[in-house]
C-alpha cells in the first residue's frame, strides 16, 4: 500500500533513512501522527519542564495575581503567587503519572480477569461477569467521591481507586476475544496437534488481543485525565504540595474577575492534553483497523 | 414480556443492594465512623458514648443487616452535620439535580438530533466533514472548565447571567449549557453514525424501490430504527452525566445532589454520603430499566428475545 | 413489437473516477412482452445487476448509464436522466432483492409495509391499498392474509418473506419488475414454490419481468425468454426453449454443460470453463469471450461481433454470422 501512496521515483538504494521513515510516516493516519506528536510533546513537557522551572509551590505574595508576561512568571501567578507555568508543568507530570499508572494497572487486572473468565468458563465466568455488570451499573465518580471521604488521596491511592473501576472494559474485551478465538479452527487444530492449553493461549490469543488492549488503553487515557482533574477541582483529589491542573483551576475560581488566566491556561492545557490523547487513540484505532463496537464498555 | 420485566427488576435490585453494600463498606472500612467523622478530638468517654449511641459497637455483620433493613424502609439515619434525617436532606436536593439533568438532556437532544439528521441528508459535503472533525475534538473539553469559561463570559464580562445559586430560569441557563454542550457533540456523532449504519442496510434499498424519497426514508424509517441504540447510549451516558453534574453544580453552587455530596464529603458526613450513593445508584437503575422498556416498546425483536 | 411491454435500447454503464472512464456494461438491447419473464444469466461480474440497476435508477455512486428505456409504448426515457428513471420506481418499475428479509423494515408490521409505497405516492387510498395487499398476499399462497400481514419481519421464514416481498413489489401494478437473484437465499424446495406462485401472479397482472439468476435450471423452468451476459454484453438471447435446446454461442454451450442442474450426466465431473471473465477495463478489443473460447479463430481477436438473428434467437458470434452467411449463399 505505501508503495503506491508515496510515488517516490528514486531507486531505494539512494533514499536516505530519513526519507524512508518520512514515507512510512505519511502512510499512517493523520490523527495518529498528530495525536502522537502532541502527546509526545506533553510527555516531554511534563518530564523535563519541572526540572528547569522553579518550585511550583513557592509562594510569593508580592507576585500574587501576576499577569502572563510578567518577569519570572511567563504565564502569570495564582492568588498565592505560585507560578502558573511551573504548576502547569507539575500538573501535567502528575496527570501523566496517574494515567500511566491507572492504564497499566487496570489493563493488567482487566486482562487477567478477562483471561480467567474467558478460559475457565462456567461458574467462574458467570460470577466474574456479574461483577463486571455491577461495576458498570454504578457511576464511578460517585464511588470516587465517596471514597475520598474516607481515604486520603495521594497519587498512589488515586491510581488504585480509579483502576478499581477502569479494569472492567479490558476484562470484557479480552473475554470476548477469547470466545471468538476459541471458535477459530487454528486453536482447535493446535490442540489436536498436541499443543498444551497454555501454549495455545499464548501463541494464538495474545497477539490479537494486545492490539485491542493497546487501542482501548489509549482511548481510556482521556477519561482518566478528566477524572483526576475533576476530583482535584473539587478538592477531593491529590492535595498540594502535589500539583494538579484541577487544583489550579479551582484556585482561579476565586479570582475569576481579576485573573482569568489562572483558569483559562491550565484548562486549555488540560483540554489539549485530553484532546491529543483522544486523537491518538482514534488514530491507533484507525491504524489497526479495529471495529469500534468491540471497544464499547 | 412480564418475565423480562421481572428479570430486569431483579437485576436492578441486586445493583441497588450492591450500592448499599459498597457505600456501607466505604463508610466503615477504616473502622468506626465516629472516629472518621469526629477525628480524635474526643475524650474516651465521649467517644464511647457516641459509639454506643449510634450502635457502632455491635459486630459489623449485625450492623450491616440493620443498615440494610433500615435503608429498605428509607431510613438512612441522621445527617452527622445537623441531625436532619439523611434521606430528607438528599430528597430535598434531588429536584434541583433532576431539573438540571433533564434540561441538559433535552437541550442536547433538541440541538444535536436535528443537526445529525441534517448532516446525514447532506452527507459527504466538505462542511459536514469539517464539522465532524471539530465535534470530535470538542469532546475533550472538561465540563467544569467549560462552566467556568461560561461564567467568565456571561457573568463576569457581560453581566448577563447570574453565576451562583438557583434563582429562577436565568440561573438555569449556564449550568444546563455547560452540561449539555459536551453531550451535544457526543449525541451528534452517535446519531449520525447510527443513521448512516441504518441507511446502509438492505431494507433501505427496498424502500427506495418503493419510490420513497430520501427524506421520507430518513424520517419514517431510519430514525425509528436508530432509536433503540440511541436510547441504550443515552442510558450509558447517564453515568457520565452524574459526574458532570456534580462538577457543574459545584461551579454554580447549584443546590443539587452533586453539591450536597461534595460538601458532605468535605465534612465527612457519612450518612448523607451513603444516602446520596444509594439514591443515585437507584435512580440510575430505574432510568436504565425505563430505557430497556422503551427499547422493548420500539423494537419487536427484543420482545421476542426476552420471552 | 411496439405499444406494449418493455424495450431497452443500447443500455451502457460506465464507471467514472479519477479522470478515467471504465466501461462496465456495453450496448445491451432487449425487448420483453408483457406477462413474460426473461431470465438474465451469466457468471458473477457479467454486469447483470448493473444493467438492472440502470433500469431502476439505482446505480451506485460513480457510475453512469446511457441508453433508453421504453415502457408500454411510451416515448423512450433516457437512462442518463437518473431522477426521471428513479421516478418510475415504485410505480411503473419495481424490484425484489436477493435477501428476502432485507426487504423489510424490522420495526414495522407487514401490512403497513405493503401499503406504504403506494399510499405515500398517492397511487391508491389506504382502503384500496389494504384491499389490494390482501388480494396479492392471498395470490402468493397465504390462506390467511390478515394473520400474515399482522406479523413482523423477524417472524417470517425466508420463503414467506420472499413471497411477501413479491406481493409488495407488485402493489403498484408495475409494468416492469426486476427480480435480482430472488431465490438464492432460499432452500431448494422453497425456491420452486415461490417462483411458481410469482409467475402466475405476473402473468395475471401483465407485468414484464427480468429474472436475474446464475441458476440455469431455475431459469430454464420459469422463464419464457433468456439472455446470456458476459463481460458486460449480451452474447445470446431468445426464447428459453430454443436457446437451451440449441445454444449457438460457445459461451452458452459451455455454461450449459457446466450447469449442475441441467446436466443429465450426474456421474461425470462438472466441466468448468477455463480461465476467468475479464475485469472491466481489461476487455479484449475483439470478441470478449475469445480468450476462453475453444472455437475461436483469428478474426475473433479483431472484430467484436454484433447480435445477429431474430428476436426468437439472436447471438453475437462470428461463427453464427459465418453460418448465416453460408446459409444465405
Amino acid at each position: 500500500m505505501s508503495a503506491h501512496a508515496v510515488g517516490v521515483t528514486t531507486p531505494p538504494a539512494s533514499r536516505s533513512a530519513l526519507a524512508r521513515s518520512a514515507s512510512r510516516l505519511r502512510a499512517l493516519p493523520g490523527s495518529l501522527v498528530a495525536g502522537g506528536a502532541l502527546l509526545a510533546g506533553f510527555v516531554l513537557f511534563g518530564l523535563l519542564a519541572p526540572l528547569v522551572l522553579g518550585d511550583p509551590n513557592k509562594q510569593d505574595l508580592n507576585a500574587a495575581y501576576a499577569r502572563p508576561g510578567s518577569p519570572h512568571h511567563l504565564l502569570g501567578a495564582d492568588p498565592l503567587g505560585r507560578d502558573v507555568l511551573a504548576w502547569v508543568a507539575g500538573g501535567v507530570r502528575v496527570s501523566l503519572v496517574v494515567v500511566v499508572g491507572v492504564v497499566a494497572l487496570s489493563a493488567l487486572i482487566g486482562v487477567v480477569v478477562g483471561l480467567v473468565a474467558g478460559y475457565a468458563g462456567g461458574i467462574v465466568d458467570a460470577t466474574l461477569m456479574r461483577i463486571v455488570d455491577l461495576q458498570l451499573a454504578i457511576p464511578p465518580i460517585l464511588l470516587f467521591i465517596a471514597a475520598s471521604a474516607v481515604i486520603s488521596t495521594t497519587v498512589l491511592s488515586l491510581i488504585l481507586l480509579i483502576s478499581a473501576v477502569m479494569w472492567v472494559p479490558y476484562a470484557r474485551l479480552v473475554r470476548t476475544q477469547i470466545q471468538i478465538e476459541r471458535e477459530r479452527s487454528s486453536v482447535i487444530a493446535a490442540r489436536l496437534a498436541g499443543a498444551t492449553r497454555r501454549r495455545v493461549l499464548f501463541a494464538h490469543l495474545l497477539p490479537a488481543t494486545s492490539t485491542l488492549v493497546l487501542v482501548l488503553a489509549s482511548l481510556q487515557a482521556g477519561f482518566v485525565v478528566l477524572w483526576e482533574a475533576g476530583l482535584s477541582f473539587l478538592g477531593l483529589g491529590v492535595q498540594p504540595p502535589t500539583t494538579s491542573l484541577g487544583y489550579l483551576i479551582a484556585q482561579g475560581r476565586e479570582a475569576l474577575g481579576v485573573a482569568w488566566w489562572i483558569i483559562v491556561i491550565p484548562g486549555a492545557v488540560l483540554a489539549l492534553f485530553v484532546m491529543s490523547a483522544n486523537l491518538f487513540g482514534d488514530g491507533l484505532r484507525d491504524y489497526f483497523g479495529v471495529d469500534a463496537e468491540l471497544l464499547e464498555p | 414480556m412480564g418475565g423480562y420485566i421481572g428479570r430486569r427488576i431483579a437485576q436492578g435490585l441486586i445493583v441497588i443492594v450492591a450500592a448499599i453494600t459498597i457505600s456501607f463498606a466505604l463508610a466503615n472500612v477504616l473502622g468506626n465512623p465516629v472516629d472518621v467523622v469526629a477525628g480524635y478530638n474526643l475524650s474516651p468517654q465521649q467517644r464511647a458514648q457516641l459509639v454506643h449511641a449510634y450502635g457502632y459497637d455491635k459486630p459489623i455483620a449485625e450492623r450491616y443487616v440493620t443498615y440494610v433493613s433500615k435503608v429498605s424502609h428509607g431510613d438512612f439515619g441522621q445527617s452527622l452535620r445537623n441531625d436532619d434525617p439523611a434521606a430528607q436532606v438528599v430528597l430535598h436536593a434531588l429536584p434541583y439535580t433532576a431539573v438540571l439533568v433533564l434540561g441538559a438532556i433535552l437541550t442536547a437532544c433538541a440541538v444535536a438530533i436535528p443537526v445529525a439528521i441534517h448532516s446525514v441528508l447532506r452527507r459527504e459535503s466538505r462542511l459536514d466533514r469539517v464539522l465532524r472533525r471539530g465535534l470530535a475534538l470538542v469532546q475533550g473539553v472538561p465540563e467544569f472548565w467549560l462552566a467556568l469559561l461560561l461564567v467568565l463570559l456571561f457573568s463576569v464580562t457581560l453581566h448577563w447571567l447570574p453565576s451562583i445559586g438557583a434563582s429562577g430560569v436565568q440561573s438555569l441557563i449556564m449550568p444546563v449549557l455547560a452540561l449539555s454542550l459536551p453531550l451535544m457533540s457526543t449525541i451528534v456523532r452517535l446519531v449520525r453514525s447510527q443513521l448512516v449504519d441504518v441507511l446502509g442496510m438492505d431494507f433501505i434499498t427496498a424502500l427506495r424501490a418503493k419510490g420513497l424519497t430520501m427524506r421520507e426514508i430518513v424520517f419514517h424509517h431510519a430514525v425509528r430504527n436508530s432509536l433503540a441504540p440511541f436510547v441504550t447510549f443515552l442510558a450509558l451516558q447517564l453515568g457520565w452525566l452524574v459526574g458532570g453534574t456534580i462538577l457543574v453544580e459545584n461551579v454554580f453552587s447549584w443546590p443539587g445532589i452533586g453539591s450536597l455530596m461534595v460538601s458532605a464529603t468535605q465534612v465527612r458526613d457519612l450518612t448523607v454520603i451513603e444516602a446520596c450513593v444509594v439514591l443515585v445508584a437507584t435512580a440510575y437503575v430505574v432510568l436504565n430499566l425505563l430505557a430497556d422498556l422503551a427499547i422493548a416498546a420500539i423494537d419487536p425483536r427484543v420482545r421476542v428475545a426476552a420471552r | 413489437m411496439t405499444g406494449e411491454g418493455v424495450a431497452v435500447e443500447r443500455l451502457s454503464v460506465v464507471a467514472r473516477g479519477g479522470g478515467s472512464e471504465t466501461q462496465l456494461v456495453e450496448d445491451v438491447s432487449l425487448r420483453l412482452a408483457p406477462a413474460t419473464i426473461m431470465g438474465i444469466v451469466g457468471e458473477t461480474g457479467a454486469g447483470k445487476t448493473l444493467t438492472m440497476r440502470a433500469l431502476l435508477g439505482l446505480l451506485p455512486r460513480g457510475t453512469q448509464a446511457s441508453g433508453a428505456l421504453s415502457l408500454a409504448g411510451a416515448p423512450p426515457l433516457a437512462l442518463e436522466a437518473v431522477t426521471a428513471v428513479r421516478g418510475l420506481l415504485g410505480r411503473q418499475t419495481s424490484v425484489v432483492l436477493q435477501n428476502p428479509l432485507g426487504m423489510f423494515d424490522p420495526l414495522m408490521r407487514i401490512r403497513d409495509q405493503l401499503t406504504e409505497g403506494v399510499v405515500r405516492r398517492r397511487l391508491m387510498t389506504s382502503a384500496q391499498a389494504a384491499q389490494r395487499a390482501s388480494q396479492l398476499v392471498r395470490e402468493m399462497g397465504f390462506s390467511d392474509p390478515d394473520a400474515v400481514q399482522r406479523l413482523y419481519p423477524h417472524q417470517l421464514s425466508g420463503g414467506m418473506a420472499q413471497r411477501l416481498a413479491c406481493a409488495m413489489a407488485m402493489m403498484p401494478r408495475p409494468q416492469l419488475l426486476v427480480l435480482d437473484e430472488p431465490t438464492s437465499a432460499l432452500d431448494a424446495n422453497v425456491r420452486v414454490e415461490v417462483l411458481k406462485l410469482f409467475r402466475r401472479l405476473a402473468q395475471d397482472e401483465g407485468t414484464a419481468v427480468f429474472l436475474v439468476s446464475h441458476d440455469l435450471g431455475l431459469v430454464g423452468h420459469f422463464c419464457d425468454a433468456i439472455a446470456v451476459m458476459y463481460a458486460g454484453r449480451v452474447l445470446e438471447h431468445g426464447r428459453t426453449a430454443e436457446v437451451l435446446a440449441a445454444p449457438q454461442h460457445p459461451y452458452t454451450v459451455a455454461l450449459l454443460s457446466s450447469s449442475a442442474t441441467l446436466t443429465a450426466r450426474r456421474r461425470e465431473p462438472l466441466p468448468g470453463i477455463e480461465g476467468a471473465p475479464p475485469r472491466p477495463g481489461t476487455w479484449p478489443s475483439g470478441c470478449v469471450f475469445e480468450p476462453r473460447c475453444t472455437a475461436a479463430f483469428e478474426r475473433c481477436k479483431e472484430v467484436r461481433p454484433a447480435l445477429s438473428g431474430d428476436p426468437e434467437h439472436a447471438t453475437a458470434c462470428l461463427l453464427v454470422e459465418r453460418e448465416d452467411a453460408r446459409a444465405v449463399s
